[in-house]
């Protein structure tokens, strides 16, 4: 793959109509969140952190059902979802439902880390294992299409772990992404959705066997309005301040928490189709939701630039994308 | 108008307070709404402000801000005039 020019300030690769770099080697981002520092715009992130919090127990108190459970906390074993987890349960005082959706790329270490954090916290958990992932991503590698796994995974998860609040009455889920992974307020990722989900919906049409997902692509945010209206979704991570090494640090402590040993990118997902999602997003679209993500802590100030470029330069190798394809079932012919 | 599109903007977050929400504040960028608190206010814009706003032509940069909120309604309103 061709050495791309990333911007001196953040991680953010030279992405021809999409990610600019100036005379100074400064990404479009960059400068734009500088405006925002300045004070041209406030920002909810840079408010202080009680402000947030108390932000976040008006929205609690407000969202709190009548039911069994306060909220439901997306958990798939990674120390982001087990961290708002323990937020839950040890510093909001909720009583909630951990919900385990394993789409069948889960890393192995992640069952013993969900199972041993509800033991501890003392969790109600539902544990659910689709196949919908596996047979859509092998029908979509198979298209070629320019496609963003990891748009499409999310969506499936939102359905699913929606219908599964429904079925219990709870209004309020608390998920496990990160500041940075807010993906809402990241537009520079929009064009990325909008093209896949364009090519999502043709690739839908010659496959009937799909064919109720096909309204989701059309309009996901309208989608989730209609059908899943009183569910609200929100991340703790964006009302506390975040450091990574103390979360891993306290998970190990208070959950016995394990590190994924083979995974991408290392220690800190819990995906093994993030291989080859990467891979292909990075052929087709130049940067995926890893580049934003890491780009926007390191713009916060919680992460060095060094440190996030170390991380997105894990090398992803050829056995680790046929690994991936073997679970899928597609031949590895798919990524010539 | 703009008054009333700050109004229900305040009555659906938490995160503002009327001195803080100008007309150019970034919205959904910076952090202060988001996806559910905009589909939320959907319906007080439509009975305000009389227009329909079918959730499948939801643009969520038609949300940044006040001056977009406020670009979107009248454009929705001289539609079905």
């Amino acid at each position: 793959m061709e050495q791309r020019r990333i911007c001196s300030r953040c991680a953010m690769p030279e992405t021809p109509g999409h990610i600019t770099l100036d005379a100074e080697g400064v990404c479009n981002l960059c400068r734009r969140d500088e405006n925002v520092v300045k004070g041209k715009s406030a920002s909810f992130f840079g408010m202080d952190s009680e402000r947030k919090i108390q932000a976040l127990k008006n929205k609690l108190a407000k969202r709190r059902g009548g039911g069994k459970y306060d909220c439901a906390v997306a958990v798939s074993g990674g120390k982001d979802s087990l961290m708002a987890l323990y937020i839950a349960k040890k510093e909001l005082g909720l009583n909630p439902l951990g919900i385990f959706l394993d789409n069948g790329f889960s890393i192995p270490e992640m069952y013993e880390n969900i199972q041993n954090a509800s033991d501890i916290l003392n969790v109600d958990l539902i544990m659910f294992r689709t196949n919908t992932m596996k047979n859509l991503f092998r029908v979509m590698l198979e298209s070629r299409m320019e496609l963003y796994y990891c748009r499409v995974c999310h969506l499936l998860l939102d359905k699913f772990i929606k219908d599964i609040c429904l079925q219990h009455d709870i209004h309020l889920i608390l998920g496990g992404y990160t500041k940075g992974q807010s993906y809402i307020a990241q537009d520079e990722l929009f064009w990325i959705y909008d093209l896949s989900d364009r090519n999502m919906l043709t690739l839908l049409e010659s496959h009937p066997e799909f064919a109720d997902l096909a309204e989701m692509f059309r309009n996901p945010v309208g989608y989730f309005a209609k059908h899943y209206k009183s569910i609200e979704q929100i991340s703790p991570f964006k009302y506390f301040d975040y450091d990574e090494d103390d979360i891993i640090q306290l998970l190990k402590n208070e959950l016995k928490f394990k590190v994924p040993a083979y995974s991408w990118p290392k220690n800190s997902t819990n995906c093994m189709f993030n291989f080859l999602a990467q891979y292909l997003a990075r052929k087709q679209f130049g940067y995926s939701q890893h580049e934003t993500e890491m780009s926007g802590i390191v713009r916060s100030g919680e992460m060095t630039r060094e440190c996030a470029l170390e991380t997105l330069n894990s090398p992803i190798t050829r056995a680790d994308l046929q690994n991936v394809l073997n679970i899928v079932g597609v031949s590895e012919e798919i990524l010539d | 108008m703009k008054e009333k599109i700050k109004a229900i903007i305040l009555e659906n977050t938490e995160m503002l307070t009327a001195e803080e929400l100008t007309d150019d504040l970034q919205l959904i960028t910076s952090g202060f709404i988001d996806s559910f608190e905009i589909i939320q206010m959907i319906d007080r814009f439509e009975q305000e402000f009389h227009v329909a706003l079918p959730l499948e032509d939801i643009e969520l940069s038609d949300f940044e801000s006040v001056n977009d909120i406020e670009r979107m309604l009248l454009a929705k309103g001289e539609k079905s005039a």
